[in-house]
């Protein structure tokens, strides 16, 4: 539904994409993940036609984007990272308002803001002014008005960002349904543990380059397999190298004063690996079997942290 | 294209019916400044908007015939209601203006009507003003701009006549009633020629003018007593073509909310574009400002009286005033761009451009400067010499014709230039 090949945007000095390219298909999530400022809404910016990209394609649908920006516009829906609502109007009345502008008649408008209120749990407050909405539900109509047209193609850029937990939990399983009906759905967001809940891909994207992409399974395997050793003591002036086939059994993934996490090469059983950490010729406080984050795959292609 | 801006419109005035607060304040602000000033100048006056006598002092070094007649005028009928005029030595009335007595001193110089009959040099008039008061001292200035129109008018389309008349008037001569007949003959002749071809008219007050008496170059037409004077009916038409243009402001001022709040950028990503956005939001500021001009004017009937004398020519005045402020304010913000610039400079701009236009003081206090040569070509000062014509003007319609055009035009070329600067801006990612 979506392809976008080689995208490089940049401002001035600042390069904010650089060859970006991935594809989302019908009835999948794509997560587009990063830090802030990490390049996702610009990216998303020039797929939705906001920005004009410097080099590459987009393609929607099997048209290039800027070919025939409103056939592909007609497919697309947007629901930005800031809530673009009228708060002197109400949540129908928004709602009514995008769908009219994407080319419903004013029936099938009505109609569609009506099913749309109900999905989203807000009939009851649905003639309420939006400025009277807790952010939770502007966020709901936030998403609604993206979706009154039917759009094969839905991007959705922070849906979740500054909502309450179980604000956060209903937009999800929104999501869900909508994929699950055969929409594609490009979906950013800074929030690691949504991207492992709802995703089916995501790409890991930093500083404007994507530097992965795959399956939340393709992607903890790259870090050598489903879990690694975090390992606590004092590793000051430790060598590993000098340690007795640790780095051929071992890969680090990070290392620090206090604390090295390292991912088992091979396959061998935990146990064993358990057993080959404590003999280390170094003074080990405590060894921890993790299952490997979206953060440590992050930690891992980046070098630094999720949140540095 | 249209129905998306039908959309956009009836969003946008939907959520001026939710919040009209901002739109409220500025249509009230005029209608209470006229409401003070109106009681505070008319607080002399014999009612609610009423004048009051301008109390004005003549001092005739000239003493000619034709100064004995205009003596005689205005101590009668309708002008004496309006004008109380005292003749009076130059040593005296200018006494009476350290009084505060009177509001103006008007000298007829020594050979005044030789220098208007002949036209061999300009004739010049020479008016005292009390600094001590505002609005009578205009009101006179504008009385003796008509005055000296009104001469000007009769030395040069009458000049052969005059001079034959003028020794029959001073009683220099003996004439018998043979000659009187003739002469009456030979000026009826004349006044027919002039009443077929009024080209041949030649008015103009240029002659007359001097630096230290200058008189507004819109009020060049002799004025008639209108429906009783009001205050107010002088002092709303520069109110509100001022605010109207900050009502403008206001209402155009929507386009930088719609890109601080993103849901321009949303707009952005639906087949409507721009384009249909920029043209809806004119189309707004003008249903806006209209209502506004509206409510200013009706306003101004219930609250103060005022009984426009022409209803239908001021409505097209304030139409066309309305697609000004329209097309101004839209510019501006084409021009400007930023929000945050926009909210200090477009309140500047409007209220230079107002009081540059006589909107808040009358013109005739400006300096000579602005008066002369900048608020001619303001476009607010059209209007409110526009509407002072037609509400104390000889009901010609060339003036008010002529302004409604320059204003209508004027705003339409000024939004159409607004609607491609903006355009521009927003396509190359303008931001607030």
């Amino acid at each position: 539904m979506l392809r976008v090949s080689r995208l490089s945007k940049s401002f001035g000095t600042l390069l904010a994409a650089r060859e970006v390219s991935f594809e989302v298909r019908a009835g999948e999530i794509y997560g587009l993940l990063g830090p802030n400022g990490a390049g996702k809404t610009t990216t998303l910016s020039m797929i939705c036609g906001l920005l004009r990209p410097d080099t590459g394609d987009i393609h929607v649908d099997g048209t290039n984007f800027w070919s025939e920006p409103n056939r592909a516009k007609r497919i697309l829906g947007v629901a930005p990272q800031d809530l673009a609502l009228y708060e002197e109007l109400t949540g129908r009345e928004n709602l009514e308002f995008w769908g009219r502008l994407a080319g419903l008649d004013r029936a099938t408008a009505v109609r569609r803001a009506g099913e749309l209120l109900e999905a989203l749990a807000l009939v009851e407050r649905a003639g309420d002014l939006v400025k009277n909405y807790s952010g939770g539900m502007k966020r709901r109509i936030n998403l609604g008005a993206a979706l009154m047209h039917r759009p094969r193609l839905l991007l959705l850029d922070e849906p979740t960002v500054g909502i309450d937990p179980q604000a956060r939990a209903r937009v999800v399983d929104f999501i869900q349904t909508l994929a699950s009906e055969g929409m594609a759905i490009l979906y950013t967001t800074h929030y690691l543990e949504e991207a492992e809940q709802l995703c089916h891909r995501v790409g890991i994207l930093d500083h404007g380059k994507l530097h992965a992409e795959g399956t939340v399974a393709e992607l903890q395997q790259r870090l050598g397999g489903e879990r690694f050793f975090v390992i606590e003591g004092r590793f000051a002036d430790a060598n590993p190298a000098s340690w007795n086939g640790f780095e051929q059994r071992f890969k680090i993934l990070q290392r620090t004063d206090r604390q090295i996490v390292a991912a088992a090469m091979g396959t061998r059983d935990p146990s064993d690996c358990l057993r080959e950490l404590l003999a280390l010729p170094v003074p080990v406080e405590n060894v921890t079997l993790k299952r490997p984050s979206l953060n440590d795959v992050f930690l891992q292609l980046t070098g630094r942290e999720w949140r540095d | 294209m249209l129905q998306h801006i039908g959309i956009l419109l009836g969003k946008d005035l939907r959520r001026a019916r939710r919040n009209p607060v901002p739109y409220l304040i500025h249509l009230c602000i005029p209608l209470v400044i006229t409401g003070l000033l109106g009681m505070v100048f008319s607080s002399a006056g014999k009612g609610e908007g009423s004048l009051g006598r301008i109390r004005v002092a003549i001092v005739d070094e000239d003493d000619s015939a034709v100064i004995r007649l205009l003596r005689g005028a205005l101590n009668q009928g309708q002008a004496s209601e309006h004008v109380e005029a005292r003749f009076l030595e130059r040593e005296l009335a200018l006494r009476e203006i350290t009084n505060n007595a009177i509001a103006a001193v008007v000298v007829i110089p020594q050979g005044f009507t030789d220098h208007l009959l002949d036209g061999r040099e300009p004739a010049v008039l020479e008016l005292v003003k009390n600094p001590a008061q505002a609005i009578h001292p205009a009101i006179v200035e504008e009385a003796l701009a008509v005055l000296t129109t009104g001469l000007n008018a009769i030395a040069r389309n009458f000049g052969g006549e005059v001079a034959a008349w003028r020794p029959i008037l001073s009683g220099e001569r003996k004439v018998t009633l043979r000659e009187v007949g003739s002469l009456l003959e030979q000026t009826g002749d004349h006044l027919e020629r002039l009443r077929k071809a009024p080209g041949l008219w030649r008015v103009s007050y240029e002659k007359e003018s001097k630096p230290e008496t200058p008189t507004p170059p819109d009020n060049k037409t002799a004025s008639k007593p209108g429906v009783g004077f009001n205050m107010f009916a002088l002092l709303l038409p520069g109110m509100a073509a001022m605010f109207l243009v900050f009502l403008a402001d206001v209402a155009m001022r929507d386009l930088q909310r719609e890109i601080r709040f993103r849901t321009f950028h949303r707009l952005c990503t639906m087949p409507a574009g721009a384009t249909a956005f920029v043209l809806a939001k004119v189309w707004f500021t003008l249903a806006i400002v209209i209502l506004g001009a509206t409510i200013l004017m009706g306003g101004g009937t219930l609250l103060f009286g005022i009984t426009w004398r022409q209803p239908w020519i001021v409505a097209l005045l304030s139409f066309a005033v309305s697609v000004f402020a329209c097309g101004f304010m839209a510019a501006l913000t084409g021009l400007i761009g930023g929000e945050k610039k926009a909210d200090v400079l477009n309140t500047m701009v409007g209220m230079a451009l107002g009081m540059a236009s006589g909107c808040t003081f009358p013109a005739e206090a400006l300096p000579d400067f602005l008066r002369l040569h900048v608020t001619p070509l303001l476009p607010p000062a059209w209007f409110i010499g526009a509407m002072r014509h037609v509400q104390n003007g000889d009901g010609t319609s060339g003036p008010w014709i002529l302004a409604a055009g320059k204003l209508t035009a004027l705003g339409i070329v000024l939004a159409l230039l607004a609607a491609r600067l903006l355009q521009r801006r927003l396509e190359r990612g303008l931001r607030s």
